[in-house]
């Protein structure tokens, strides 16, 4: 009878750690921007997905390149054929897991810490990265984060006769409060 | 022992649900999400609305003016051309002065106008054109081509001639009008390979002796690109015209014939901006002058240099 009872909560355990269910967001606002010489880059998408499991501390992202918005349509047609090639490039990913201690069970703001594998144009990119992380009263997930990408860590070429009008270095800032997936 | 094996068989049967759902891919979880976010056309099948001459499916963006320069030199080889008029440039063929602008995405005008007829056809030519893209290719499934319909009109503002053998005699105002309607049917077959065909139809009101008034024409074009940033451009218009056919069989030799337009031209991008040089046997324009007026030979050495430089201002206030 003991064991039974002791089955029964272990069952129960294994449940409601995984009732914290994942979290998803359908649209993450990312924008990146770069200073440069002779006219600053931006862009801004609202089309990013991402899901966060509590259970295993995961997290991922993923936004169609396309998505991105420019100020001038040419530089977003360059961006997409000439940089980051999104015909065989669709997408830019993370994948990767939270590194820093999270109470999920509390609501609260967390100095969040992530490592993971980024993945733009295709190539693949270990990458340590912070942000703030906050959990609302009721459960869901709000992040936020700034980091900066190398163009040269993921292939991402450019022509000498532009070099001056980018920025070998850019900042991505994303944004995105989560719901249960269900 | 028995009921251990009960115990943990109750513990894998109360937990499997959740077991077997433990660790579902994160990236699975989003698929169909994503696939909500990624847009389903096509983009970028040509560089610009134009090749050399002739419109491609591409639109002036929603709330964006587009404020351009189409220039045509003269002759670079044939008896006008060569080095004493430093191959075609002391001469202009035709220039066109425009401002195109996108009502929508899918819906632009433009207003032009251009020297006309350098040899033939009427000059001073005001023209007008509406522009719409009615299906739009798709990535994967659905449509492999897109289709954008153009309307435009053509407004002869020279003085009236009293020769009334003249194009330019201009009996009655309507007269000075000539219209073009133009399926334009692209297809990106690749990353590096686009094609268009357009299916014309010319009317002119007013036309020479045995001229037609009214004509089909079949248009040919593409872009071939061979780095990331050049591409070759060609577009070609055949015209369906008896009356040019007798006129070029008849002798002498310096009757007027007529020539289909063949352009060729290299494409190049930089960072901000995209250059057309082209080269190309027609002295016109616009779809009214550069298709039934088109009286230079390529075989002649009578092709020009051109070019068009296109300044885009957005008048939307920042993103629409």
């Amino acid at each position: 009878m003991k064991q039974l009872v002791l089955t029964l909560v272990t069952a129960f355990c294994i449940i409601s750690v995984q009732a914290q269910d994942a979290q998803i967001c359908k649209d993450v606002n990312i924008r990146f921007f770069s200073e440069a010489p002779l006219e600053n880059i931006e862009a801004t998408t609202k089309k990013g997905v991402a899901a966060i499991r509590p259970a295993d501390n995961s997290l991922y992202f993923e936004v169609p390149i396309e998505s991105f918005d420019f100020e001038k349509d040419l530089m977003e047609e360059h961006f997409n054929e000439n940089y980051m090639e999104s015909n065989t490039f669709p997408t830019a990913k993370f994948n990767g897991t939270f590194t820093s201690d999270i109470d999920w069970g509390t609501p609260g703001e967390y100095d969040a810490s992530v490592k993971g594998t980024m993945n733009i144009h295709g190539v693949d990119k270990e990458m340590n990265d912070s942000g703030k992380l906050i959990i609302g009263e009721d459960g869901n997930i709000t992040i936020n984060s700034v980091f900066k990408v190398k163009l040269v860590d993921h292939d991402i070429d450019i022509p000498k006769i532009v070099i001056k009008n980018i920025a070998e270095v850019v900042e991505v800032t994303v944004n995105g409060t989560f719901a249960p997936s269900k | 022992m028995k009921r251990i094996h009960l115990n943990v068989l109750l513990l894998f049967i109360c937990a499997f649900p959740f077991l077997s759902t433990a660790q579902p891919d994160l990236a699975d979880l989003l698929k169909g999400e994503l696939d909500k976010n990624i847009n389903p056309y096509v983009s970028a099948t040509f560089k610009t609305t134009r090749l050399t001459h002739t419109h491609t499916i591409e639109m002036v963006k929603k709330n964006e003016l587009d404020f351009r320069i189409t220039h045509r030199f003269f002759d670079i080889a044939g008896d006008q051309g060569g080095i004493e008029t430093l191959f075609g440039f002391d001469n202009v063929s035709d220039i066109r002065i425009a401002f195109e602008y996108g009502i929508t995405d899918d819906i632009g005008i433009g207003f032009g106008r251009s020297k006309g007829g350098f040899e033939i056809g009427p000059k001073q030519v005001l023209d007008g054109y509406l522009k719409a893209k009615l299906l739009k290719q798709k990535k994967k499934g659905g449509l492999p081509f897109s289709i954008v319909a153009l309307g435009m009109t053509e407004l002869g503002t020279e003085t009236k001639s009293e020769n009334v053998t003249q194009i330019n005699s201009f009996p009655e105002f309507k007269h000075r009008l000539s219209y073009a309607g133009q399926l334009i049917i692209a297809s990106k077959i690749s990353e590096s390979l686009s094609l268009m065909v357009m299916p014309t139809y010319l009317h002119r009101n007013y036309v020479t002796f045995g001229d037609e008034n009214s004509n089909f024409a079949l248009g040919a074009g593409g872009r071939i690109k061979f780095t990331k940033r050049m591409a070759i451009i060609v577009d070609y218009f055949h015209l369906f015209s008896e009356y040019r056919n007798l006129e070029n069989a008849k002798e002498p030799e310096d009757n007027i014939k007529y020539y289909n337009p063949l352009g060729i031209g290299l494409e190049i991008e930089t960072g901000g901006h995209v250059f057309h040089l082209n080269f190309s046997n027609s002295t016109g324009i616009i779809e009214t002058q550069y298709i039934p007026y088109t009286t230079r030979n390529w075989l002649d050495g009578q092709f020009r240099f051109g070019f068009n430089i296109s300044r885009v201002f957005d008048l939307g206030g920042g993103k629409h």
